[in-house]
């Protein structure tokens, strides 16, 4: 009963509002806010499923390739840099910098060295999300507990192993932060750079609609990446459980 | 057969208590009882707590760890309110906090606002009370010089020890004025020393501020030491074992008082009683 | 004397310190600078300047009116954007964040209006505002409200059981309940909030004009290498990734001020 009830506070509010976007846009005359109805329809027949295979996989593939290809390099970077904390110091500097300029600002860099291909979009999205994962790893590596890491010392565990099963689930919450800050980069740099040069993916579908006016579609195109965010943040809320539960049990033997 | 006479002496005092009307008690906790969740997950904190607590009297409650002494206390402040039974104050039924009571919890650290100044902090009470600010920066500068903290009034909670911090919780209570003064495990997060300071502290503050107090606490030395009357609970779920009229007078202090062989006695059957 | 010596020799170990950032940080400029021509050099490519045309190009850029105008055009509209989205954001979060059954009901629905990429919107706040200061204002104010409230409602939320007790205990009326008690306790994750919130408003800002062409530094950045004039586009990019430090920077003083008390600025300062 109470879960029942739980369920049906949480549903309440997004049923309510999509019933009264439905009911309000009805009769909407303004090209800007055509009727829902009319969404929900062109939805069905832009995307399901030839426009997803089509189009949202491109998008989703320079995404999956950049974002991951960031967060690999980020972490590994990142306990290589912590390893070392005289040359961590000293490009500390550096690195706020770059985690601090909006990554969209090179695209027109990237541009035009590397052309309007995937190989530009994948290295844009790795540059736009790399920096908070490694700034975030290197932070983390350097406050796995101090205890933690000296009786791992005087254990003679070998070094891959400490790494392995000391290091990183030490450092995990934080690297998982970061990961999370580069989700929303990545997504954001993948649409721009596919606005930009207007090639192929949902970004460059959008684009085009506005370009022909077409505000049904534009409209299927935001709905549509609200359910891709929505979806990757479950998936990364999921995960994040995962770690961070292993985390803990790593944890409990040790305090 | 010393102990045989003191049981005697306890006894007729006792039976005093009860001899003298109800109508006199200031706090009566009637009959509490109280469980904590619902269905499968039902725990009874409180089977049914019965005492009463004179004007002017400081009755401190122990009882084993868990056994429902806070509770007791929340019911108490009208900061929780029983699944049965009431607390009755002057005669009133309490529900929601009284107006003439002010409570000093264990964990200073979290019931002082690390925002405001320690002088802000003892005022800030104050406000709900219709006083004007120049009077509530008074009454707070007062209540904290009775504490021996009149050099601290502006700095922050967090740049004081421990034991002045919880100095500055007494305080905040004592600016409110009130008739009766509960303390949730007052000096059991500071260390044995600041705990002695503590403890003569309070008994300097009850001569110069008549209040009707209610302490809770797991330190049996300290319930005697401070207390006119200790309440023991037994544990699962909580009832009163017995009441222990502290008859040592109003003079004390660590030395003589703790080494006094009527303590050693009453202490004795203070802690026969918790572990019974 | 006995107790001068000493502190004379911490405020030279103190100079000594400072004198060694300094030469560290001269350092990384330095091999910063000697990495990107050498990237220019191995690019060899038009799009990315050396540092003497790069550097020519800041001399030139820098005192000239459309620097200026870019960089106001940019930060008048993060600024009217953060106003808007804090005006929104703050109060709603806290109203939602006070109350347990908003908490639940508006989750959904917050959760999933926060995930879409306000980059998203571009295209359609185009076409409702043309490329100017009012469709960037919009496109901020969207993106930048979601962290505002989400942040703010767990913040009031955050209320420690045991302040709330005492200052119920002392019969604190309402109104001061809310002032001295749940806004404080609100603040450290309303300032995270608004941290977060400024540099996503910077990013979209630069972005919105970078796709449309909407006065500001993206649009100079994206007209620098349009018109292969490479190394002036490179002066916005420098000017955009300082204004992001100068708001981490900026917000990051804020903090300290506004947070004082709070565990990890006391940590910072003792340290």
């Amino acid at each position: 009963m109470r879960h029942l009830r739980l369920v049906a506070q949480g549903l309440a509010l997004p049923l309510l509002l999509v019933g009264a976007w439905w009911w309000v846009s009805a009769d909407s005359t303004s090209p800007y806010f055509p009727p829902l109805r009319e969404i929900v329809a062109e939805f069905a027949d832009t995307w399901l499923f030839t426009g997803i295979r089509d189009v949202l996989l491109p998008t989703l593939g320079t995404f999956l390739a950049g974002y991951s290809i960031a967060i690999v390099a980020g972490v590994v970077l990142g306990v290589a840099l912590a390893a070392n904390d005289a040359v961590a110091g000293f490009l500390a500097p550096l690195l706020e910098f770059l985690r601090a300029l909006p990554p969209i600002a090179l695209v027109p860099a990237f541009i035009s060295v590397l052309g309007l291909g995937e190989e530009m979009r994948i290295s844009a999205v790795v540059f736009a999300s790399i920096w908070p994962v490694l700034l975030n790893t290197i932070d983390g590596v350097r406050g796995v507990d101090v205890v933690i890491r000296d009786s791992v010392t005087v254990f003679r565990v070998p070094r891959a192993q400490r790494l392995l099963f000391v290091t990183l689930p030490g450092a995990s919450p934080q690297i998982v932060a970061g990961v999370r800050v580069g989700l929303a980069l990545s997504l954001i740099a993948v649409i721009v750079t596919e606005m930009v040069t207007s090639a192929d993916g949902v970004g460059a579908f959008s684009r085009s609609a506005q370009l022909s006016f077409d505000l049904p579609a534009m409209w299927t195109a935001i709905i549509l990446m609200g359910f891709v965010g929505y979806t990757l943040n479950l998936l990364f809320d999921r995960l994040e459980k995962r770690t961070l539960r292993w985390h803990l049990r790593m944890r409990e033997p040790a305090s | 057969m010393a102990s045989a006479h003191a049981r005697t002496g306890v006894v007729t005092a006792e039976a005093a208590k009860r001899a003298a009307p109800d109508v006199d008690a200031h706090v009566h906790v009637d009959r509490l009882h109280h469980v904590f969740g619902r269905g499968a997950a039902a725990r009874t904190v409180l089977g049914s707590v019965d005492f009463t607590v004179a004007r002017g009297e400081h009755v401190s409650v122990v009882g084993p760890s868990g056994s429902g002494k806070t509770t007791v206390l929340r019911c108490v402040a009208g900061l929780l309110t029983p699944t049965s039974g009431q607390v009755r104050l002057d005669g009133a039924p309490v529900a929601g906090p009284p107006e003439s009571l002010a409570v000093v919890f264990q964990d200073y650290s979290r019931s002082l606002l690390p925002w405001l100044t320690v002088r802000s902090n003892v005022a800030l009470p104050l406000r709900g009370k219709g006083i004007p600010a120049p009077h509530r920066r008074e009454r707070a500068a007062e209540a904290l010089a009775a504490v021996g903290l009149k050099d601290s009034l502006h700095q922050y909670p967090w740049q004081l020890s421990g034991g002045m911090q919880q100095r500055v919780a007494i305080a905040r209570a004592l600016a409110y004025r009130p008739e009766v003064l509960l303390m949730d495990e007052p000096f059991a997060s500071v260390d044995a020393q600041t705990r002695s300071d503590l403890e003569d502290l309070v008994l300097r503050l009850k001569r110069v501020y008549a209040m009707t107090v209610i302490a809770v606490t797991h330190d049996i030395d300290e319930a005697v030491y401070l207390s006119d009357r200790v309440v023991v609970l037994s544990g699962h779920p909580a009832e009163v074992v017995e009441s222990v009229p502290i008859d040592l007078g109003a003079d004390r202090d660590q030395l003589t008082t703790k080494s006094d062989p009527r303590f050693a006695r009453l202490r004795a059957r203070v802690l026969r009683a918790v572990r019974h | 004397m006995a107790l001068t010596q000493p502190h004379r020799g911490r405020a030279a170990e103190h100079g000594a310190a400072l004198v060694s950032v300094a030469v560290r940080r001269i350092g990384l400029l330095v091999l910063a600078l000697a990495g990107w021509e050498l990237l220019a050099r191995i690019l060899d490519s038009r799009a990315v300047p050396a540092v003497a045309p790069a550097f020519d190009a800041l001399v030139s850029t820098v005192p000239s009116g459309p620097f200026w105008a870019a960089l106001g055009g940019t930060l008048q509209s993060w600024g009217l954007g953060m106003l808007l989205a804090a005006g929104i954001g703050l109060p709603l979060g806290l109203l939602i964040g006070s109350s347990p059954l908003a908490m639940r009901a508006t989750r959904g629905v917050v959760e999933f209006l926060r995930t879409v990429p306000a980059i998203m919107l571009v295209p359609l706040a185009v076409l409702l505002f043309g490329a100017t200061v009012e469709m960037k204002v919009v496109l901020i104010t969207l993106s930048a409200v979601w962290p505002l409230l989400v942040h703010a409602a767990y913040g009031i939320g955050h209320v420690d059981a045991v302040a709330r007790d005492s200052m119920r205990a002392f019969r604190l009326r309402r109104r001061d309940r809310v002032v001295f008690l749940y806004l404080p306790s609100a603040l450290p994750l309303v300032a995270t909030g608004l941290r977060v919130a400024a540099t996503v408003a910077l990013l979209i800002s630069i972005g919105a004009e970078i796709v449309t062409s909407a006065p500001g530094i993206g649009y100079e950045i994206a007209l620098g290498q349009a018109n292969n004039a490479a190394p002036r586009s490179f002066v916005y990019v420098l000017l955009s990734g300082l204004l992001g430090v100068g708001i981490n920077l900026g917000f990051g003083a804020l903090e300290r001020r506004v947070l004082f008390w709070h565990a990890s600025q006391r940590a910072r300062s003792t340290a």
